[in-house]
């Protein structure tokens, strides 16, 4: 892990503004600012329909056609992807950019050999010859750590178990050596001893890579191992943003902490014979009629001006939170080092 | 209540039989949960399945109180059926999505012929609003019901009956962290009240940590290791059962990284001799190769399929 | 308590409260679909056409009522102008709706009913049965399928019931396909096996569970069928093989033809009738597939 603080000062490598995203009458990202610095693995962990995966699909400008940026930019390097040409687009992703997703059984091409299709993404971006992309194709299998990659080149994926295809499909993503990879759920779909393979791969090719990563997930357990910075989505809304160390010691947002209680653990969990899980009532998808705050007909600490007020992110130090109630209550200290850090 | 031996399944597969099941003993006791873990391709799906003989298992008995339930026909296959119920993972497509759920639970009580149409009508009410479900529901399809609301009719498909036992298959996998509390609360309350027992598969072993009294795991068609709740996660003794546990990447940042098991999960189509986890094994000795661990109880209650244990 | 009021306030009878809101989502997406509108219209027109014919044109279509070959628009008694036997077309047009009609609903009916048993026990059984239902069907769909409706036509009565059976016996291998494949693959489903693990029956299984939601396909499938059962009719007709007591538009087309060139209208009215009917059924069962397409039913 790199230090948060160095990661913080230095210019964002990617940085979304006041993202929204809109289905048909549906608004499923509001106003969402996210920036991630070189390097470093920022997670976007939320519940389904909070717009996590929309939110990296449009950061990737690869929305469905019913999709639609309503606002916002998307700072890549520079650049704004929300105005790029759809060829400027395709000269980036799977270069500069790229993203793997969950479903490993259904992203690669049934087809197509698994060579093939990591040389394809080599013969496109980097111009390199069929006999020199098949021979870096190998190298790339070798390196997300592929047993015999000369023999496994040619087979098709139904050949594969679903970790050697999420293993390719990282393979085809980090084959131009990307600056950012966003990874979508990398790991549901897998068992928890190929999960712990997969996910020390990606760590490892961060890292080997000078690659920034956006881990995309519902597991907290994968937040707190594998993140520097976590951000904590709810109804399309960021509601809370800290350093991992810090998320985890002190949940300041009500939604934070109440996902946290309501997971079992394996470390220092509860047993049902000792006491009930915490619940959050209700459900995410829940529709909220009034212009306040996204959490308010769920949350436990509602106050009366809750459901008036939208919930400005505030700074508490380097963190923010998206709840003024649990930020007046947040601990003396932390505001104090709040104020320090802001003045130098 | 329900014992189960030798049970075995197979699969007609294009390289052979592929063996989900081979040969597992396990017993439930009256009110107890009992947690089936292990990971995808390990059989525990078609274990449930097998004990209700939702699929047809080729060899083992499967007995509840002692009555075999392999012969069983017509009205004693029926009475079974009342008995030991199942709860589907998905939501979705194990309710038929055009019956409204009143359908699907007077259904579930007429064939079993329990009371008359305003019984049944009060017995479902009862059931729904037991599980959290408003009483207008009855009236409705599954598709206007989010996933926990589903699975909570799912529950209430398998409460109606009054059982004394329930199959849950990874009950709460397709549901979000919040939902998932809810859901495990309401079966922990079940169990309480109507003193259910509970076989609850589940790949995830958080979940099972806390809703099992005692401990199943499973690796490609055999048990590998059975033991107390707190025995098998606090002092595992299989070298498999150590990997899944260590595996868990923890919500505590302060934690030490998931230690990594290499190698793949072999297909249950060409099963590894000796012992099945021998490959991975960081352990393994000569002799794993070769012969078959046989499960022997190290401590009281406490039961392990490996040579070095 | 106040509302359930409202509930049952807003659905009028208890007995229709199960089906109406289904039925309302359905009948509600055909409401706004501009092709339904279309193809009901027509095939409406056409059915109250057929049903009035006695009273619109009463006695004998086959009676020879005016002088041969009055052109169509001419003579205000018969508007669409008499045939080489001073006929009337538009008498014969309006009661020929009938036999057309009654052929494709008849055979329509007979291929869906002995198709969808024949698909639905091979797709539920599955196994040697599935193996035997499925050689019988494709040894129905290998033979042409015309010349084996010629066959049993020449062996039976020529009567327009019987005609109909025997398309219907043709029909009913697509029918089969179609339902034995729903049924394999719905038959897998979770639903399928909650409801044995409840421990319903496999006559409720199939009939409660399993078909309702293959029902969809064959609704629609049988809205086609019956087109192609009025083409398949007006083929024999015009072959001289249908039913030589009643009048249908095949049989008007066949006898029109040896004066194509003299007299175009003889066959270019009935044949137009033919492609309005069989356009009208084709859209009737577009409308029904995007209405009952249970994938858009959620929201």
């Amino acid at each position: 892990m790199i230090d948060p603080t160095a990661a913080a000062r230095r210019p964002p490598l990617f940085a979304l503004e006041g993202l929204e995203v809109s289905f048909p009458g549906r608004p499923v990202v509001r106003g969402l600012d996210l920036s991630v610095a070189e390097g470093e693995t920022v997670a976007l962990v939320g519940e389904s329909g909070c717009g996590k995966s929309t939110t990296a699909l449009a950061a990737m400008r690869l929305l469905p056609r019913s999709g639609r940026i309503d606002a916002g930019r998307i700072a890549f390097e520079g650049r704004d992807l929300a105005v790029l040409s759809p060829a400027e687009l395709r000269d980036l992703r799977g270069r500069r950019l790229a993203m793997i997703f969950q479903e490993p059984m259904t992203s690669l091409n049934p087809v197509l050999t698994i060579g093939r299709q990591i040389a394809e993404v080599l013969i496109r971006h980097e111009h390199l010859s069929r006999r020199a992309a098949r021979a870096r194709a190998i190298e790339l299998l070798d390196l997300v750590r592929i047993a015999e990659p000369h023999r496994r080149i040619d087979d098709h994926p139904h050949r594969l178990s679903g970790g050697m295809r999420q293993r390719v499909m990282i393979a085809i993503a980090v084959a131009c050596r990307p600056k950012l990879l966003f990874a979508d759920e990398p790991t549901t779909a897998l068992d928890v001893t190929i999960q712990a393979q997969v996910l020390d791969l990606l760590d490892r090719l961060r890292r080997d890579l000078g690659m920034a990563l956006v881990l995309i997930t519902h597991d907290l357990g994968v937040v707190a191992q594998y993140a520097d910075r976590v951000v904590v989505m709810y109804a399309g809304h960021k509601v809370e943003e800290a350093t991992t160390a810090e998320l985890f010691a002190r949940p300041l947002h009500p939604y934070t902490r109440g996902l946290l209680a309501a997971a079992p653990r394996l470390d220092t969990g509860l047993h049902h014979s000792e006491g009930r899980l915490a619940e959050i009532p209700g459900a995410p998808d829940g529709g909220v009629d009034h212009p306040g705050c996204a959490f308010a007909p769920r949350c436990p600490e509602v106050r009366a001006d809750c459901r008036v007020t939208p919930p400005r992110p505030l700074a508490i130090g380097d963190r923010l939170v998206a709840c003024p109630p649990a930020v007046a209550s947040a601990p003396r200290a932390n505001a104090m080092r709040g104020a320090h850090d802001a003045v130098g | 209540m329900l014992s189960v031996e030798g049970l075995e399944v197979r699969y007609a597969h294009r390289d052979g039989a592929l063996r989900a099941v081979d040969g597992v003993d396990l017993t439930v006791g009256r009110g107890e949960t009992v947690g089936l873990v292990g990971e995808s391709g390990c059989g525990k799906s078609t274990l449930g399945k097998a004990i209700l003989r939702l699929v047809e298992p080729i060899g083992g008995r499967v007995a509840i109180d002692g009555v075999d339930v392999a012969g069983l026909k017509g009205d004693r296959l029926l009475a079974f059926r009342r008995r030991v119920q199942f709860v589907f993972q998905d939501p979705y497509a194990s309710l038929n999505p055009r019956r409204t759920i009143g359908e699907i639970l007077d259904g579930a009580l007429a064939v079993h012929r329990l009371g008359d149409r305003p019984t049944r009508r009060h017995r479902v009410r009862e059931i729904l609003d037991r599980v959290g479900l408003p009483a207008d529901a009855v009236d409705r399809l599954p598709h206007e019901f989010s996933g926990g609301q589903r699975q909570r009719i799912g529950i209430a498909r398998a409460l109606v009956l009054s059982p004394d036992l329930i199959v849950l298959d990874e009950p709460v996998s397709a549901l979000d962290v919040s939902i998932q509390a809810q859901i495990l609360n309401l079966l922990v309350d079940l169990k309480r009240e109507f003193g259910l027992a509970y076989l609850f598969v589940s790949h995830d072993l958080s979940v099972v940590r806390y809703i099992a009294d005692r401990v199943l795991v499973m690796y490609l068609g055999r048990i590998v290791e059975c033991a107390d709740h707190h025995v098998l996660f606090g002092e595992p003794r299989h070298p498999y059962t150590r990997a899944l546990v260590d595996a868990v990447p923890l919500p505590d940042p302060r934690r030490p990284r998931a230690a990594i098991v290499a190698g793949d999960i072999p297909s249950a189509a060409r099963p590894p001799s000796g012992c099945r986890f021998h490959p991975r094994c960081p352990l393994a000795i000569g002799r794993c190769a070769d012969e078959v661990p046989s499960m022997r109880e190290i401590a009281p209650g406490h039961a392990v399929a490996c040579h070095l244990a | 308590m106040a509302e359930h009021a409202g509930r049952a306030a807003a659905v009028p009878r208890g007995a229709r409260l199960r089906l109406s809101p289904r039925l309302r989502r359905t009948l509600g997406r055909l409401a706004v679909n501009p092709t339904a509108w279309l193809g009901f219209a027509i095939l409406g027109t056409v059915i109250g056409l057929a049903a009035f014919a006695p009273v619109l044109f009463p006695g004998d279509p086959l009676d020879m009522v005016a002088e041969p070959f009055v052109r169509p628009f001419v003579a205000l008694a018969h508007p669409l102008g008499t045939d080489s036997l001073g006929r009337d077309v538009a008498a014969g047009i309006v009661h020929g709706a009938r036999a057309s009609l009654l052929v494709g609903f008849v055979a329509a009916l007979v291929g869906t009913l002995v198709g969808t048993a024949i698909g639905a026990v091979a797709g539920y059984r599955g196994g040697l049965v599935d193996d035997l239902l499925v050689r019988l069907t494709e040894l129905f769909q290998t033979i042409p399928s015309f010349i084996f409706l010629v066959v049993l036509v020449a062996i039976v009565p020529p009567k327009a019931v019987w005609v109909a059976l025997a398309i219907g016996i043709v029909s009913w291998p697509t029918v089969a396909r179609l339902v034995r494949a729903e049924f394999r693959s719905l038959r897998r489903r979770d639903f399928v096996l909650a409801a044995r693990s409840v421990g319903h029956s496999a006559s409720h299984i199939v009939l409660r569970e399993i078909l309702p939601n293959a029902l969809p396909a064959i609704i629609v499938t049988g809205s086609v069928m019956v087109a192609s059962a009025i083409l398949l009719e007006s083929a024999l007709s015009f072959l001289g093989m249908g039913d030589p007591d009643v009048v249908s538009w095949g049989a008007m087309i066949g006898s029109g033809r040896e004066q194509l060139r003299t007299a175009w209208y003889l066959t270019a009215l009935p044949g137009a009738a033919i492609v309005v009917t069989v356009l009208a059924l084709n859209l009737v069962g577009d409308a029904l597939n995007d209405a009952l397409n249970p994938r858009l039913e959620d929201r």
